[in-house]
């Protein structure tokens, strides 16, 4: 008898085991948040193991769409959403909550052996709208100017446009690449190409220029001294509540400001 | 105490109504004083500014009222000089304005409202004193400006509700605005018509390159006290959109409409279809296939070639029509510098479609026309522009020295 109380009791604890449900987490959005939004779901995930975070890509306007639609939990923005997008979430019962978990700068990249190491704002945006084609026009030297761009599904692609190059088109002969990582490789092995990634995604094989006098840095991105500043996002249906708003929470305190710093970001903290 | 200054200030800013410019100046301020962090003003800035769009687009902020949070508007004015020439017709120029007011309004989650006023012609039902009067001309809101200065109508040009209650099927029903079934020219329809009825908006999202939609709808065309089979139409449209590349965009879709108007005569028709003015010959089912390829981006600009067919089953000759043509430039003009030309080649024949809705510039609305049509728009600040539009128009059978028609619009519109 006492065995057979024993199996039923181990047998009932298993199945309840087999059915027991993980809680899941969806973020969905910007490449640009996705270093810190995977470095910050490992973290979690290792200290909260019925929580099971899925992070995916895809682009900030993927985000956005997906939070509206309720396939997400988090949208993971490099920029702010647009009107359309709230008035569209807003429609349907969506309360778009941004949540602000670093500072990005986007760095104007050109290939080391590249003698410019300045620009203007200005100058950027004639490079990339077209009025100028020749790094010697700009004191560089005798060599066409590769210009490299980010697809429009991006937030990175949105967020230049706005502070570089105020809403103007991007030259047509401009090649277009899917992430940050495609830019930096790009460039890093064209001599005559310049680009704009996330400050997580400068590295020794790119050079970073100094726009206006200022070099992208955490601290001059942190204060704005920096002009390609934004803060990065990550997006709730309304205030977060229970297992979301632990993961916002543990992003935005010292633990996750730190992983926010060594993804390359410029931390809150 | 520099703590709990800070901590008092921010309780204030956060318990009380305060404009997300004051909150900017005040967090500024404490970052100078060292209350405050960079990092955390920035986050305190940056989130107080987006929830003040959030709550302002779900009708909850306490900053505005709440009627203007839940109505959008807009509108446009357009001034128009036209020339019609004909031959043996002594040329007409007339002045023309138009405007238009729209407002829409979210009543609740899911549920808009929305209508919007027109200029237009009327027309007095009735000669008695005081009689009623209707809309006169319905592919058609402007005024021309004659009658020693008189005044211009303004009538409710459209007004439905909407309700979505999911993303991926929407329903309208009342007057609605312009017409749900999709077309890439208005060979068919007049892009002043707003049809009466109720339609349903499906669509879904296959991958994210690929959407299919279908758009069935019921018609009301007019009410007779005397018949109580009204002249009505049910369309169905299904469709697909495809984004192959971040170039090329292709969207394609075959409509299907069965009217019910045989042996009737339709009020403002164009006296062309067979039986017009007597009462119609033919019922009208016809299919209605169009496409439009789109490259976002050729030497900087957009190209976008487009067509649409009719053929209508119900009738054995005269009953096919086309159109065909392209547009260079801005996909959008909104801009001063802005361009975009536009060519159009249509012909229709005598029953190919119902004479009571095509383009009423191309030769007055008619059936068994064909002719060819130019469009120049270009910006001339963010929201006016100039567009000049040419028809040259011709009878399909009839007197080729007496039936060409030509056209020439020369419009100025501002949008708000």
């Amino acid at each position: 008898m006492k065995k057979s109380l024993v199996a039923i009791f181990l047998a009932t604890v298993l199945a309840v085991n087999c059915f027991a449900v993980n809680k899941k987490i969806v973020m969905d959005g910007s490449t640009t948040v996705l270093p810190i939004a995977q470095a910050a779901a490992e973290v979690f995930m290792d200290a909260n193991k019925d929580i099971e975070i899925s992070v995916r890509g895809g682009g900030s306007g993927v985000g956005a769409t997906s939070l509206v639609e309720g396939t997400c939990d988090i949208a993971n923005m490099s920029r702010s959403m647009k009107d359309s997008e709230i008035q569209k979430a807003a429609g349907r019962g969506v309360i778009a909550k941004a949540n602000v978990v670093a500072m990005d700068g986007i760095a104007v990249i050109v290939n080391p052996s590249n003698t410019v190491s300045a620009l203007t704002k200005k100058q950027v945006k004639d490079i990339y709208t077209g009025k100028i084609s020749n790094w010697k026009q700009i004191g560089g030297q005798d060599v066409k100017i590769v210009v490299i761009s980010r697809d429009s599904a991006s937030g990175t692609y949105e967020a230049f446009g706005s502070l570089a190059l105020d809403a103007q088109k991007v030259r047509s002969d401009a090649l277009t690449m899917a992430s940050n990582q495609q830019i930096a490789v790009t460039v890093s092995n064209t001599p005559g190409a310049v680009g704009y990634v996330g400050l997580g995604f400068i590295s020794e094989k790119v050079k970073a220029l100094s726009i206006d006098g200022v070099i992208p840095s955490k601290k001059s991105v942190l204060t704005k001294e920096y002009v390609y500043s934004r803060p990065l996002f990550m997006y709730t249906n309304g205030s977060p509540k229970g297992d979301v708003k632990k993961l916002i929470d543990f992003i935005k305190s010292p633990e996750g400001q730190k992983l926010v710093d060594e993804q390359g970001f410029v931390a809150l903290k | 105490m520099r703590k709990v200054l800070a901590v008092l200030v921010l309780a204030v800013l956060f318990c009380t109504n305060v404009f997300s410019s004051q909150v900017d100046m005040l967090v500024n301020k404490m970052v100078d004083l060292n209350l405050l962090t960079p990092g955390d003003a920035q986050q305190i800035i940056t989130e107080t500014n987006q929830d003040e769009r959030s709550l302002i687009a779900a009708g909850t902020s306490e900053t505005l009222p709440q009627w203007i949070q839940n109505m959008s508007f807009k509108g446009d004015f357009r001034t128009r000089v036209q020339t019609d020439w004909a031959v043996n017709t002594a040329a007409r120029t007339r002045a023309r304005i138009r405007a238009r007011l729209g407002i829409d309004t979210r009543v609740t989650d899911g549920v808009k409202v929305g209508f919007g006023l027109a200029t237009g012609v009327n027309k007095t039902l009735g000669t008695a004193i005081g009689s009623d009067v209707s809309d006169g001309e319905p592919r058609s809101t402007n005024w021309t400006l004659q009658n020693t200065f008189s005044k211009a109508p303004l009538m409710l040009d459209y007004g439905y509700i909407e309700y979505e209650p999911v993303g991926y099927a929407k329903m309208q029903i009342g007057k609605m605005k312009g017409n749900p079934i999709w077309n890439t020219s208005d060979i068919l329809w007049d892009t002043d018509l707003n049809l009466d009825g109720a339609a349903l908006f499906l669509t879904h999202t296959l991958t994210p390159e690929l959407s299919l939609f279908l758009t069935p709808e019921f018609i009301t065309i007019d009410e007779s006290s005397t018949d109580s089979s009204d002249p009505s139409l049910f369309a169905i449209q299904p469709g697909a959109n495809w984004k192959v590349n971040d170039m090329l965009n292709v969207r394609a879709a075959v409509a299907y409409y069965a009217f019910n108007v045989k042996d009737k005569i339709l009020d403002f028709n164009a006296g062309t279809n067979t039986g017009s003015t007597t009462g119609l010959k033919n019922s009208f089912e016809a299919l209605n296939p169009s496409i439009e390829l789109t490259i976002s981006d050729l030497f900087g600009y957009s190209l976008g070639l487009f067509s649409d067919y009719v053929v209508n089953n119900s009738s054995g000759e005269q009953n096919v029509g086309y159109a065909a043509g392209a547009k260079f430039g801005f996909a959008k003009v909104g801009d001063f510098g802005q361009w975009q030309v536009k060519y159009l080649r249509r012909w229709l024949q005598t029953d190919a479609f119902v004479d009571a809705f095509p383009d009423s510039d191309s030769y007055s609305g008619k059936t068994n026309v064909l002719g060819d049509e130019i469009i120049i728009e270009i910006g001339l600040t963010k929201s006016t522009s100039l567009t000049l539009d040419y028809y040259a128009m011709d009878a399909i059978k009839g007197n080729s020295q007496t039936t060409p028609k030509s056209l020439l619009q020369a419009d100025i519109v501002v949008k708000f």
